[in-house]
């Protein structure tokens, strides 16, 4: 009983640029950052007047992680341990969050860099296996093309560094 | 820059802004363009301009001044071609030159009114007009990413001064529609961050758990992106990330590596590599001199998989660490002359203290004839397959006294034998820690010839070693036994050649801690299933099980035989133990009444399945289908696995799992080795 009262709690967030968000404390709980927060300080005396504060967040942002902890509300949460090196080589991604994910290169970065803040470990590993999707397969010139890289070799360093890196390549 | 704007000038400029607007609306772009100026031109910054100009030119003109003056004055006037962009704090300015700039766009006169769009910028850098005014004008002429970027320009020049979310929210929501095109970050750079108010860039660890994802052949392209990636990427930093080096997969090499390539890949993890993974040695060119190279660079090597080298590699300097090492085709190069130093057993001779886990595809040469196995004191994981190339037999008696600590034994296609000399008996309990035994046997099957005559493949020395292996510790501590071994008990006379023959000749013996049963080939009897497994089933632990199902008789009535032997399985009937079922070769008729249907019967009195695996060979399609969507649709299940089907009939059984809320698996799973066992 205690825990479906906890679950089904309320708490507001407020982004650092004042934006109030109303969340189900479950899916507030995504967040590790947070969930110790609240198991440290009951989240009894949280309220739309008195939100917790997100820093470095800006609403825009902020929305965009709260729509992926609800959506992945009732996920299991994974041990620690789970963490073998096959799992963090794998860039699978699931389709709502594939779906999730596409957005500017702007957007995807601040919602990497918020669910690092807050301590969201799978929404931090969908975010980096999007970017390592958008390298994977590519070309040098390709990939300077996806994020407006300019390339500063010289024409004698980029021969020798591609002839070191002939072996891994197509043709 | 403080500004004094007396009441007479500010009321002087509103008015001609308000004329100005005033022809706007009629369209007398013209004169409107004329009162805009002239508000503008009240403005003090611009008579202060004007005043100065007017003292530089009086200064260059004065004939009072010495020529020399006269003549620096002019020089400095010249190289000053554009006079410092002069800020102004008098809002009216600003709203002049935006009107100005609108109505050149009317006229049109783009250049003016980007002139004016500019000069806003200038004059009120920390506003968003001037930035807005600009991009609208770009975008009309659809460049549309010099919009973007006079936006963010603009986004930056705000972050510079004194915090005005407004101000940011204006010119990123103008922003908006062109960031998915246009917004670029860097991963390695730094990037705008509006959650940030500043520029913001990617922890390390955070890089690298993006880089980290990437196999080498989808890494090494990074390392030519820039020289910023490259110094990030490859640089001491990145160390331990290169720790691993992978030759597999979309990694295998496409033309061979060649030593220099081979040093520079070894030279980013500082010549410290402890895993090294060579799948195909022959495309990589791995000959004595790369290995060489390696090794010196693999003074901490833990983990060494290699498959055929294009060379009998040696081992120049000794891994002190090595614990996992998975060798294939290296007995390809014995030769018999060479008598007492085959580089392969010396290699393996020179890691074996140290090997936890040990995966051979062929078999040195003497560990068959002289015994001369090396002791392996901590060996846990030992794979032994390929050896029906070489025709000699190993005994598994010196190979289970070589490796005391094992706990998973997994034999494949091995010419086993279990040869005693007369003094010795087996020691059932030689290896203690024993938890998993895998026996593959590709050439023992049974074949149906003309007139039911059974036909049996074996080899009897092998089939004796199977047996001792498999009552070791008495069966006692075993959690998983893998039997791929092509057997059926309806053979006649076949109890001579029975895998479990000394199983159930002794109450002793008892699988009593099986946690896995698994035969995708061998047809057990249901009573002698019995025997061996309900103890371990009703004590709880046995949790996957499979049943093979005999061949039908020929001119049976179709089905029957398959019927028959489930029916026989009843002493199975609500065991709760029991998550996962794999059922092998059954041929069921397809029932009209569910009600008769004995294997749905049977599944069902299963209270805990969750997944069921399911192959079979006699079967057409249709009536596979049939019996497959009979489960599905009246079985609770979790999970199949029907690695076979395929095409239409494939897409009727998908749909059918996906409204049932079964996970449907039909991708050949590659058992995992060395298996992972919960801990007790």
């Amino acid at each position: 009983m205690a825990e479906a009262k906890a679950a089904s709690q309320k708490i507001w967030l407020v982004s650092n640029d004042n934006a109030t968000m109303e969340v189900d404390r479950c899916v507030v709980e995504r967040s590790m950052l947070l969930k110790n927060m609240l198991e440290d300080l009951g989240g009894a005396d949280i309220s739309p007047e008195n939100p917790i504060p997100i820093p470095n967040v800006n609403e825009a942002v902020l929305r965009k992680v709260v729509e992926w902890c609800e959506h992945h509300r009732n996920d299991p949460v994974t041990a620690p341990d789970d963490e073998s090196d096959a799992r963090k080589k794998t860039t699978d991604i699931e389709e709502w969050d594939q779906k999730f994910m596409q957005v500017d290169q702007e957007m995807l970065f601040e919602i990497i860099l918020a669910s690092n803040f807050l301590d969201i470990k799978p929404l931090l590993d969908v975010g980096c296996k999007t970017v390592a999707n958008m390298i994977k397969g590519k070309s040098p010139e390709e990939i300077r093309k996806t994020f407006n890289i300019t390339n500063d070799f010289s024409a004698e360093e980029e021969e020798q560094i591609r002839r070191e890196n002939e072996w891994a390549e197509d043709r | 820059m403080a500004m004094i704007i007396t009441p007479d000038v500010g009321r002087s400029m509103m008015e001609a802004i308000a004329a100005g607007r005033a022809k706007y609306v009629e369209q007398r772009y013209k004169q409107a363009l004329a009162s805009f100026t002239e508000a503008i031109k009240h403005c003090p910054c611009e008579v202060a301009k004007r005043k100065r100009k007017r003292e530089e030119l009086e200064d260059l003109e004065n004939p009072e001044l010495p020529e020399h003056t006269r003549a620096l004055l002019a020089s400095l006037t010249a190289t000053r071609a554009r006079p410092p962009p002069l800020e102004c704090l008098n809002p009216l300015h600003l709203q002049a030159l935006n009107y100005r700039s609108g109505t050149f766009e009317k006229v049109p006169d783009i250049r003016r009114a980007q002139a004016d769009a500019r000069r806003m910028m200038d004059i009120a850098p920390r506003s968003p007009e001037g930035y807005l005014r600009a991009a609208k004008l770009l975008r009309a002429e659809n460049k549309s990413l010099e919009a973007f970027n006079v936006l963010t320009e603009g986004i930056l020049a705000c972050l510079e001064g004194p915090f005005e979310p407004e101000h940011l929210r204006i010119l990123d929501k103008a922003r908006n529609p062109l960031k998915l095109k246009y917004a670029k970050v860097d991963p390695l750079g730094s990037f705008l961050s509006l959650s940030w108010m500043s520029t913001a860039h990617l922890p390390f660890e955070l890089i690298w758990n993006i880089f980290g994802r990437m196999d080498l052949a989808a890494l090494c392209p990074c390392l030519r992106v820039s020289k910023s990636w490259r110094r990030l990427l490859a640089g001491p930093a990145s160390v331990p990330y290169w720790r691993s080096l992978l030759f597999t997969g979309a990694s295998n090499p496409r033309k061979p590596v060649p030593v220099r390539a081979l040093r520079r890949l070894l030279s980013y993890s500082s010549n410290d590599i402890r895993e090294l993974l060579v799948e195909d040695g022959r495309r990589f060119v791995l000959d004595r001199r790369k290995f060489d190279i390696i090794l010196k660079a693999g003074t901490n090597l833990e983990h060494l998989e290699i498959s055929n080298p294009s060379d009998a590699l040696i081992v120049t300097q000794v891994p002190k660490h090595l614990k996992h090492l998975k060798l294939d085709g290296f007995q390809r190069f014995f030769k018999s002359h060479h008598t007492g130093n085959d580089p392969y057993r010396a290699m393996l001779l020179a890691v074996a203290p140290t090997l936890e886990t040990l995966d051979l595809a062929g078999i040195p040469r003497q560990w068959f004839t002289d015994a001369q196995i090396p002791m392996m004191p901590n060996l846990k994981h030992l794979r032994l397959s390929k050896g029906r190339e070489q025709p000699w037999a190993l005994s598994v008696v010196h190979l289970l006294r070589s490796t005391p600590n094992l706990e998973q034994l997994h034999v494949e296609d091995i010419n086993l034998n279990c040869i005693l000399s007369q003094d010795e008996s087996f020691d059932i309990y030689c290896l203690p820690n024993l938890k998993a035994l895998t026996i593959v046997d590709t050439k023992a099957y049974v074949s149906q010839t003309h007139h039911q005559q059974l036909a049996w493949n074996h080899n009897v020395a092998a089939l004796e070693a199977y047996r001792h292996l498999m009552v070791l510790n008495a069966g006692r501590n075993l959690r998983v036994l893998d039997l791929h071994y092509g057997w059926d008990y309806t053979g006649r006379n076949l109890e001579a050649t029975d895998i479990f023959g000394h199983m159930h000749g002794n109450p002793a013996y008892e699988y009593a801690n099986l946690e896995e049963f698994r035969a995708s080939k061998l047809v057990v009897s249901p009573q002698v299933a019995q025997d061996l497994f309900e103890g371990p089933i009703r004590a709880g632990k046995l949790h996957s099980f499979d049943i093979v199902f005999p061949l039908p008789k020929l001119q049976e009535p179709l089905g029957e035989s398959s019927a028959e032997h489930i029916k026989k399985y009843q002493w199975l009937e609500g065991a709760e133990s029991i998550r996962s079922i794999g059922l092998y070769d059954f041929y069921f008729k397809s029932y009209i009444y569910m009600a008769d249907h004995p294997l749905i019967n049977f599944l069902n009195k299963l209270p805990c399945l969750e997944e069921v695996r399911i192959t079979s060979n006699h079967f057409d399609t249709s009536d596979f289908i049939v019996t497959l969507r009979d489960i599905l649709n009246l079985v609770k299940l979790k999970s199949a696995y029907i690695p076979q089907i395929s095409g239409m009939a494939f897409e009727r059984i998908r749909e059918l799992a996906k409204q049932k809320g079964v996970d449907l698996v039909w991708e050949k799973r590659l058992p995992k080795w060395p298996l992972v066992l919960k801990e007790d």
